[in-house]
């Protein structure tokens, strides 16, 4: 088949880096990939993942449409974040395809594509969520009161599904919304990952200090718990002796001192790293005891760093919600977030104390994780997906046509979206998700 | 030319515009024509199942048809290249009775979206229809007031002229056609509790419900009217429906705002009989006159009843405002031929 995949290239995308693997795994299938990067323009000239074609940018309107037209299929990893999927709004309204879904939120994403055109953007916004939700959505003071407020109310998943003609995702978690809003076939699946060397895992500590040590990846943002893993480790006078806490990823300055503040009032040995490269992150995880990934609320529909510390065969903490609730009980530790600070002293004091448990619990993840996370699977599901789409395009070709028909009339997504409306028709059956996983 | 009468359906429902539609195919086949009627289902309750209807009769698609007549709404909605619309409703709902706070749409923003999706399926349909008439001055206004659109009235014919002939007034004042609340022949009975001994009264035609036939049993029991008033409820045929008006000393129709001139007056005034209405009647107005035609009053027992015994006190002026009944429909001139020329333009 040829492909065109809308994603990200630069390094510093994650999501970029997923999809260089699948674009590798599809190529080696023996499918023509060609690879549309879809960062800002400022951006375009970074280093990128190795995808095993060459990069053509999204603004390269002639060169890309080429392959557009020529295509089988189009496939869009989507994340909550303009600066990286640019390229995929301005493709994916005149060019459906398929989404490849990495956060169920995608508020930041629609803020930034409302920058210059708030008038559409109030639009959809009351055509899926009501007039009140649209006038609220922009008026928030703070990020973390935009997140409060939006992430039920309005996370614009609707917005993203209903212009695909298929979605993929990660995890069930959010699922109602995308099944609702995708006129196409909906699939489940992991998320591809790099294979981890042997020699970078194992359970026992690694370095030889004595230490438990303790690691958190990524953006250090409140909803990645980091503080109450500091009070945690404070209540207990075991885990302070004996555990010292790494932060590893970008971090504000402001964020920085009040944690240092926090960990010195508790006692806690805290270590903050900052921002690092490829090299220095497999490093952390080689040195880490047991990785933390908790998150709450939780808005991704996976969590590469998760899935990252499985691979590197690592203890690891989750919060019992969302993606996370999925992964198997026998895989990680999960702590309950309405008890979250008990939950996590008492399972810091365990693996610190039961090393055959921290064994066992590594073990079990890593095996799990290499079996289910890989790019072969991944392609695998794209080209099933594909596969779909043929057999639903009746039925997309119906939905279509209805949908214009009432959007010629005034009414919006909502009102065709209601079982009064989209039952009678028939043509909207009640979709089901199929997993993989 | 291949006609096609396109219509709505309520199952087990028959009133005058499923006559109209029978007529009409009628009427194009002795006009030279081949014709067909195509009835589409539609049922307004609940009113958010509207707008799947209207677009399922949107997605239909009409082949082997030179010509298409539509009727209603949202059966109209049909495409076709060479559309003319016999307008005998609109979603009144969503119009005035919206306006008048009577709709059966949901209240709120929902409701409001529905009423705005009609209006806007209407306004498209208008605009790519050939030619549009209306039933009667009222749709011909409403049209107008609401959708700017200039139509022109084209009142149906009376299906079976020659069985109107006329003939001796009886005693008795016939109220016909489809039994229901709206109808108000339950009004007509309270009438008579208060009219003089002389007055006599014969409903007859199908109730919609069992609930509105037991409802007029009831007043005739109540009210102790057994002996001057006949109820013969019941789908009649057409023969017998004559008979009870070409006896008569007059005919009774008091719709709430029909809006139409209504057949029962229609065929009222082809036998030559007066008519008996009130003031809120609607389209009927149109052919019903105070003093001229007939009598039109205020919706009340107590109007009504001096109504009824102005019918039995004075026989040569019932005959003579009859005889004006008749005239007035005459010189409407409406009859099938220029009918089906029209709507064939």
């Amino acid at each position: 088949m040829k492909l065109v995949l809308f994603t990200p290239a630069t390094t510093a995308s994650a999501i970029g880096r997923m999809a260089s693997l699948v674009s590798r795994a599809l190529i080696a299938q023996g499918h023509a990939v060609t690879v549309a990067r879809t960062e800002d323009a400022s951006l375009l000239d970074t280093d990128t993942h190795d995808f095993g074609v060459s990069a053509v940018p999204w603004n390269d309107a002639r060169g890309l449409r080429r392959h557009v037209e020529g295509a089988d299929a189009l496939i869009y990893q989507i994340g909550d974040n303009l600066e990286f999927h640019r390229g995929c709004m301005e493709w994916l309204p005149g060019h459906p395809g398929i989404v490849c879904l990495h956060d169920f939120f995608l508020g930041h994403l629609f803020y930034g594509w409302s920058g210059t055109r708030r008038e559409q953007a109030l639009a959809v916004l009351d055509s899926w969520y009501g007039k009140d939700v649209a006038d609220r959505f922009f008026a928030y003071p703070d990020s973390a009161s935009f997140i409060d407020g939006t992430r039920d109310a309005s996370p614009m998943t609707e917005w993203v599904c209903a212009m695909a003609r298929a979605v993929v995702t990660h995890s069930r978690w959010g699922l109602d919304r995308v099944l609702r809003s995708c006129p196409g076939p909906v699939l489940v699946a992991p998320l591809a990952y790099d294979a981890v060397p042997d020699e970078s895992g194992g359970a026992a500590p690694s370095a030889d200090d004595g230490k438990l040590h303790l690691l958190t990846i990524g953006h250090v943002n409140p909803n990645k718990r980091v503080a109450s893993m500091i009070r945690a480790i404070g209540d207990s006078a075991s885990l302070r002796d004996r555990v010292r806490y790494r932060l590893v990823g970008k971090i504000e300055a402001e964020t920085a001192r009040s944690l240092t503040a926090l960990a010195a009032e508790r006692g806690v040995d805290l270590v903050i790293s900052g921002e690092v490269g490829q090299h220095e992150l497999t490093r952390a995880f080689a040195r880490a005891d047991v990785v933390s990934c908790l998150r709450w609320p939780s808005l991704e529909a996976a969590s590469a760093s998760a899935i990252e510390s499985l691979l590197h065969g690592k203890p690891t903490l989750v919060t019992d919600t969302g993606f996370y609730r999925e992964l198997p009980d026998d895989c990680v530790v999960k702590i309950d977030p309405v008890d979250e600070l008990r939950g996590i002293r008492m399972a810091l004091e365990r693996l610190a104390e039961d090393p055959v448990f921290r064994h066992s619990l590594a073990g079990m993840g890593r095996e799990w994780a290499r079996r289910v996370f890989t790019a072969e699977n991944y392609a695998g599901v794209l080209i099933r997906t594909i596969r779909s789409i043929g057999k639903a395009e009746p039925m997309l070709s119906a939905v279509g046509h209805f949908a214009s028909l009432l959007t010629g009339w005034g009414g919006s997504a909502r009102l065709l979206a209601l079982e009064e409306t989209a039952g009678p028709l028939r043509v909207f059956n009640e979709p089901t998700a199929d997993t993989l996983a | 030319m291949k006609v096609l009468v396109v219509n709505n359906m309520a199952p087990f429902v028959w009133g005058g515009a499923e006559e109209l539609a029978t007529h009409l195919v009628r009427n194009l086949v002795l006009a030279g024509h081949e014709a067909e009627s195509l009835r589409i289902p539609f049922q307004w309750e609940p009113a958010t199942r509207i707008p799947s209807q209207m677009l399922m009769v949107r997605a239909l698609e009409l082949w082997n048809v030179d010509h298409v007549i539509a009727l209603k709404f949202p059966a109209y909605l049909i495409r076709h290249a060479r559309k003319t619309l016999w307008l005998l409703h609109q979603y009144r709902q969503a119009y005035d009775l919206f306006d008048a706070g009577q709709t059966n749409l949901p209240h709120g923003p929902q409701g409001e979206e529905i009423r705005d999706l009609i209006r806007n399926a209407d306004q498209e349909c208008f605009a790519e229809s050939r030619h549009i008439y209306t039933n009667s001055e009222v749709t011909r206004a409403r049209l107008a007031k609401y959708n700017g659109i200039a139509a022109r009235v084209l009142p149906p014919p009376v299906n079976d002229p020659e069985r109107f002939a006329g003939g001796q007034a009886g005693n008795y004042v016939f109220a016909g056609g489809r039994v229901n609340g709206m109808k108000r022949q339950h009004l007509l009975l309270e009438a008579m509790a208060s009219a003089g001994r002389e007055a006599r009264l014969v409903i007859a035609g199908p109730p919609d419900h069992p609930a509105d036939a037991e409802r007029l049993r009831e007043a005739v029991e109540r009210l102790g009217l057994a002996d001057r008033v006949e109820l013969d409820l019941r789908f009649l045929p057409r023969e017998t429906y004559a008979r009870y008006v070409n006896e008569s000393a007059a005919v009774a129709y008091l719709p709430f705002d029909e809006d139409s001139l209504g057949y029962v007056a229609m065929e009222a005034a082809t036998a030559g009989k007066p008519i008996l209405s009130t003031t809120d009647s609607g389209g009927v107005l149109g052919l019903a006159r105070h003093g001229e035609t007939g009598w039109v009053v205020e919706p009340t027992a107590a109007a009504l009843a001096g109504a009824i015994d102005m019918v039995f006190r004075n026989p040569m002026r019932t005959r003579d405002l009859g005889e004006a009944a008749r005239a007035s429909w005459l010189a409407i001139g409406v009859d099938w031929p220029s009918t089906v020329e029209m709507l064939l333009k």
